[in-house]
Parts: C-alpha cells; structure tokens; sequence
C-alpha cells in the first residue's frame, strides 16, 4: 500500500514541480515586493549602515550624510531608483532626491560638515527629522508602509491615520468590487436558474440546443462580447434608436460607460459558469424523487420548495461561488464598458504595474485581494458547506 | 526516476540557452501599434532592410514596466523602442536604457528639444481638441473654453486617462493662455484651479485609455468633442471619409516620440546604426509623416511634403503660436503624485 502511495506521488511529482516552479514561486515572489526593502538598501547600501546607529531623535549625524554623499555619487541609475521609491510614499521626494544628487556631485571633496550643510542647503527636507525617518523606516529588514497605504492608512507623525473622506482611495475600490461582484452573483442566480432548470428537465435533444446557445458565448471571445455590447448600448446604438422610436425615451438613455453597462455585460460573461454547475446538479436529482412528493400529495409549488429546491442549493452554491470568484478578480469588461468610478481593483494593480512602476503599492493590493480570496474560500469551505450539507 | 532527472536536466539546458539565442536574433523594434507602428515600418523598416540586409522584428506596446522587468532580470528581448519623451528621460536616468553616442549624429539640422540624452527623437504629435465637423456646421467649437462649456455643447467630452493633458486643458480652458500653462501648473493653487476646473465638467467627461477608443466614440457621437492626438484624427479622415475637426487655434500640447536602446541590448551597436540611417534619410521621415500626419524632427523632411500635409502639421511656424511643448521636467518630477491624485479625482 504505501509503495502505491510513493508510486502515485511519484508521478504527480511533475505536476507538483510545475506548480511550484511556474505559479507559487512567481506569486511569492511578487508578493513579498508589497514588504521587501531589497530596492532601497541597494541603491544607498551605506547610508543603510550609517541610518542603523542613528539614535532617532535629533537629526542624523554629518557621518550620515556623508554616506549619502557616497551612495549617491556611486551611481546615477541608484539614486533615480532611490527618487522613485521615495516619491511613492512621499510625492515631491523625487525632486528632493534629483536636487540632493546634484548637489552630491559638487560635495564629493567636502568635509562631512559641508556635505550635511550643502544637502540642506540643496533643498529643506534634508534638514528634516521626517525624511529621515522616512528612510531609515524603509531601510529596516521589511515594510508594512505599501500593505498599509493599500487600504488607505499612512503614517502620520509616528501614528498611524485612516486616509478620510476625499482622500481614501483604496478603501473604496474594494468596496466597490465586493458590491460589483455581489450583484453580479445575485443576478446571475436570478436569471441562470431558470435557465439551468428549463435545460435539465428538456428532452435531451432540446437540452442539447439549449445547451448549445448557453455555450457558444461562452466561446467567443470575451473581448468580441464585450465590444459588441459597446455597439448594442451607446448613445444611438440599436437599443437606444428602439426605444425613441416607440417613444419610451426623449433622448438616448446612458446605458455603457456607467455602473449599468459594467453589471449587465458582466452578469452575460459569467452566467454560463453559474449555469453549467447548476444544470448539472439538477439533473442529478432522481425523478423518483418528484413522484414520491406528489404521490405524498404535495402540490408541485410545494414539492418544489421543501424537496427540490433544497437539493439544487449545493449547485446553486458552486456555480455562484464561481461566479463571485471570478468577478472579484475582474478586469476587462469594467475597464471597457465602465466609467472611471466603476474601475475595479484589478485594474488599480494593472495601472500600479505597467504604468506608474509601484510594483510595491501593486503587490500590496495583490496581498489583500488573494488573502480577501482564500479567506472567502475558507469560510466557504468550512462554514457554509458544512451548514448546506446539514440542510440537504 | 533517472528518466525524471534526464528531463529535469534537458529542460535547465534548455532554460540555459536562451540567453545565448537571444543574442543572435535580428533587431527588434518595439512600436505603439496601430497606424504607427505601420507607418514606421513603411517608412523606416522596409527601406533600412532593403538598404543593409538588415532583418528588423516588431513587437508592440514598449512599456516601461516591460523593460524594467526585461533589464532586472537580464533578459532583454527588446533592443530598440518608442518612448514619449518623459518616459525617455525617466528610463535614462534609472538606467533602462543605453545613453545615445551624439558624436555620431548631426543635431543642426534638427528641431530642437526633440532629443534627450538616452532617446533620438522622430516625430512630434499633437494634443489637440477634436469634433466632428458634420455635426457642428454652424457653431463648432473653438476654445477649450467650449470644451468645459456644457451648455452651449451638451453631451460627453472625452479625455485621456491620464493627469498629463488634462490638467494643461483644464486651465487652458479657464482662461490660461498655452504659453503660460506650465508657469500656473507649478503652483499648488494652479493645481487645485485645474482640478476645480476638471470637476466643473465631471459628470459630462468620458476618460479614454486608447486611440481607437476616442476615434470610435466621436464616430459614434457619443462624443460631442475630446483631446485627441492629431495624427490619429487626420488619418481616420484620410481613410475612413471621415470630416473630424481639429481646432488647432483653442490651443495645444505637443510631444515628441524618441528612440532608445535598451540597455544591456545585443544590438545596442545596429540600433545605433538604425538611428544614424534614419537620419540620414529626411525624405523617409517625410515618408511617415504623410502616413500619420506627425511632424518629423527633422527640418529637411519639410521639403519633401506638400502644402496639404503640412497644413495639418502640428510644427508649422505659424501654428506653434498656439502650441506649447509638454514640459517633460514637470512631468517626471510630479507625474506619481498628479497622478494619484487623479485616479482618486476620477474614481469619486
């Protein structure tokens, strides 16, 4: 038995090493950018040394700010790394780093009072306790100060503070993406399941063709579907012209680029992940089982509510579960049909990736998102299909 | 399990090997796709293959996210890529890419400020105010004043999702002539004026996040007018029989596109060669200014176009009035921080 055991593992080792290898390693890897302070101590290594004696409370030493002097004549390519990190936790700190690397460059044969002074003289914030506990901050072994900002806390004169009101930014989107997904899901259950119980009850030729129509958008492309809604939607697109025309309408109504639009192409993309599961679970419900409610005299409402419908739920479950899985995650549609305040958190990583480089602040949302994932996961795992099972 | 470790060997082997492949591909050039990156190699690729032998490979979309991730790890796939000017100049100094040798080139007969020291600029394109002209017979619009006016123009008007343009509009539109933009920009109170002026309009603007985006929203009405590069209207209206307006005299931005080598390029020494040949050659930039209606940097090219192109230039001496360069130092300096600030702007 346990050669059997050693035999089985032995040929899903492949498959082990693949997931290692091509999808744990690269998303560990991304995730600890969100903590990782690698960046910042390699482009001023000595400054970092210098910063570990520096006792916090009064402004660093000149031997300080002669290490900087160092580092930042070191290397050009270092210090605009230097510039950038900072500048994503403090905006402005890349003008400060520029002027402190123009100035190092005339301070290299300076005594260490001259080189303090020539910083400080190069732009303010040099003389600044803030600053510099900004960097000696994100010079220790790791930072909490990207995961933080990602659900809008900063860092306040040493204590920490909600981003309010109109500042918040992140908060908000995960709200949004929850209610988005929610009533994407709630939709979905809505409208699919009728669907999902008409195709299990057809004759197996009419469910084939029912089937067929649910798959076949599945198919295409999701861009294709996505652009062919823009066309059906917009301003004097086919719906629009339709109802002017029987008068139900003045002017066109708003139907793309909002909230709308990003929910109703949205529910269309996803419905067949809620469908299929769904059919499937239906279809397994014995037919004697119908019999035996009527033959025990329930009307077919009832029999339907206390002795079906209850069967159904783990299906109605899985699929929704789907449904709101990959919703959470959704990116695409909501970047085409939506307008700027219906962006879901995904396309927040995206932007924070490919165009303001914070590979940080985007592997920080990623961390919050993933761990918001397998926490739901969990919960329905432990929580919710245990309580299904006890009810069916 | 030998089998196994056979395997494991013949694919680190394989893995182990791509670095030397990589060395001996031909020049690749990465575009932005579209009309661009067709022009370029119609104007610049084929002839340069024709001219050296040379094969040239194309690739699309040059982020810089890209190549950063391209450069840290030490796989460069791409050797030669088109950068706005801001992103040349970010690239540069973070060490992405190869400082340019300008021993070798000739900057006299150039327009100047087109070039930095990692990027060769080729073309410059304009930030212009769009409509369609059939639908505004009578009273197009001619300001970007008009442009905020919501209720002469009812309906939606459309910028780029991005604070570089929109905030140069939005004070151009209160009043601020072009020339004296970037002056007021770089006061904290001539921010909030350009955001206040933004959220004046809010709930009528439409953010694009591509070229085919604003052509297919104006040709659809559901733009009423937008910001628009030139070059993508001119040529909509070329092939498409398309009567878009660009209201050159509201006022606008212009950036020039440049070349960078990537650095750590095997090629870094043909890309140079690329470069000297497309300054050497001003009647193949003319080439690609007619196919996109972009203004080359070079001044020689002028002459090998016709009074009907160059109408629709935004570099002709008479038009530059209007225009006013994007200040690439106050976007790198303050893009991160703007540009939080209006993601958070536009996601309320």
């Amino acid at each position: 038995m346990r050669n059997r055991t050693a035999a089985s593992l032995m040929l899903a080792a492949p498959l082990f090493a693949f997931l290692l290898v091509f999808y744990f390693y690269p998303i560990a890897s991304f995730l600890l950018r969100s903590v990782n302070t690698a960046e910042i101590t390699d482009t001023i290594p000595a400054t970092t040394a210098a910063l570990a004696d520096w006792n916090g409370e009064n402004l660093p030493d000149e031997a300080v700010y002669a290490a900087l002097v160092t580092d930042l004549n070191a290397s050009a390519q270092s210090a605009a790394i230097l510039g950038r990190r900072l500048n994503a936790l403090d905006p402005g700190m890349r003008t400060v780093v520029r002027k402190a690397t123009a100035a190092a460059r005339e301070l290299a044969a300076a005594t260490p009072a001259e080189m303090k002074a020539g910083l400080i003289e190069a732009d303010a914030k040099w003389g600044s306790h803030a600053t510099w506990s900004l960097i000696r901050h994100e010079t220790r072994i790791a930072t909490v100060t990207f995961l933080l900002s990602a659900v809008d806390v900063q860092r306040e004169d040493g204590g920490l503070e909600f981003r309010t009101g109109g500042e918040a930014l992140f908060l908000p989107i995960f709200l949004r993406t929850l209610a988005i997904s929610l009533t994407v899901t709630l939709i979905c259950v809505v409208v699919g399941y009728p669907v999902a119980w008409v195709i299990a009850m057809a004759s197996p030729r009419t469910a084939g063709w029912l089937m067929l129509m649910v798959l076949v958008p599945f198919w295409l492309s999701i861009l294709a579907r996505t652009a062919a809604w823009i066309i059906v939607l917009q301003g004097n697109g086919p719906v629009n012209s339709f109802l002017m025309s029987i008068g139900l309408t003045d002017g066109p109504l708003q139907l793309v680029y909002n909230r709308f639009g990003v929910v109703l192409v949205m529910v269309h993309v996803m419905l067949p992940f809620l469908v299929l599961p769904l059919t499937n679970s239906i279809r397994a419900i014995p037919k004697a089982y119908f019999q035996a409610a009527a033959n025990l005299g329930a009307p077919p409402v009832r029999a339907f509510v206390h002795v079906i419908f209850p069967l159904t739920v783990p299906g109605m479950w899985a699929g929704g579960f789907i449904v709101f899985i990959l919703s959470i995650g959704y990116y695409i549609t909501p970047a085409l049909v939506g307008g700027p305040n219906d962006q879901m958190i995904s396309s927040f990583i995206a932007f924070y990736t490919n165009q303001s480089i914070n590979w940080s602040l985007a592997s920080a949302l990623s961390a919050w998102l993933l761990g918001g994932m397998l926490v739901l996961v969990m919960l329905s795992q432990r929580v919710v299909a245990p309580m299904i099972r006890r009810v069916t | 399990m030998r089998r196994y470790l056979a395997m494991l060997a013949c694919a680190a082997g394989l893995i182990g090997l791509v670095p030397g492949m990589a060395s001996a591909r031909d020049l690749t050039i990465v575009a932005w796709g579209g009309v661009g990156q067709e022009a370029q190699r119609a104007a610049f690729f084929e002839p340069y293959t024709k001219a050296t032998g040379m094969k040239i490979l194309e690739d699309q979309n040059p982020l810089l996210a890209k190549v950063r991730s391209m450069v840290e790890s030490g796989n460069v796939t791409w050797d030669l890529l088109d950068q706005e000017s801001a992103e040349a100049i970010i690239g540069c100094e973070e060490g992405l890419f190869e400082k340019l040798d300008w021993s070798q080139i000739d900057k006299s007969k150039y327009a100047e400020h087109v070039h930095s020291d990692c990027g060769y600029g080729f073309y410059t394109a304009g930030n212009i105010l769009a409509y369609d002209g059939d639908r505004f017979a009578d009273n197009p619009p001619a300001s970007w004043a008009d442009f905020f006016d919501t209720a002469k123009y009812p309906g939606k008007r459309g910028l780029w999702n991005t604070p570089k343009g929109a905030l140069e509009v939005a004070l151009m539109g209160d009043g601020v002539p072009a020339g004296d933009v970037y002056k007021v920009l770089r006061t904290p109170e001539g921010v909030d004026r350009a955001f206040a002026k933004l959220d004046s309009v809010k709930k009528d603007i439409l953010l694009w996040s591509s070229g085919a985006e604003f052509l297919s929203r104006l040709a659809s009405g559901e733009y009423v007018m937008t910001y628009a590069w030139n070059g993508r209207i001119a040529t909509t209206n070329a092939t498409d029989k398309k009567n878009f307006k660009i209201a050159w005299d509201a006022g606008y931005t212009y950036v020039t596109d440049q070349l960078v080598i990537v650095k750590g390029s095997p090629n870094a020494a043909q890309a140079m060669e690329y470069i000297k040949f497309i300054h050497q050659h001003p009647e193949l930039q003319a080439e690609y200014t007619k196919r996109t209606f972009y203004s080359s940097t070079s001044l020689a090219s002028l002459d090998h176009l016709s009074d009907d192109v160059k109408a629709q230039l935004p570099l002709i001496p008479d038009r530059l009035q209007h225009g006013v360069p994007v200040d690439d130092e106050f976007w790198v300096e303050n893009l991160d921080s703007l540009t939080e600030r209006f993601n958070t702007w536009a996601a309320q």
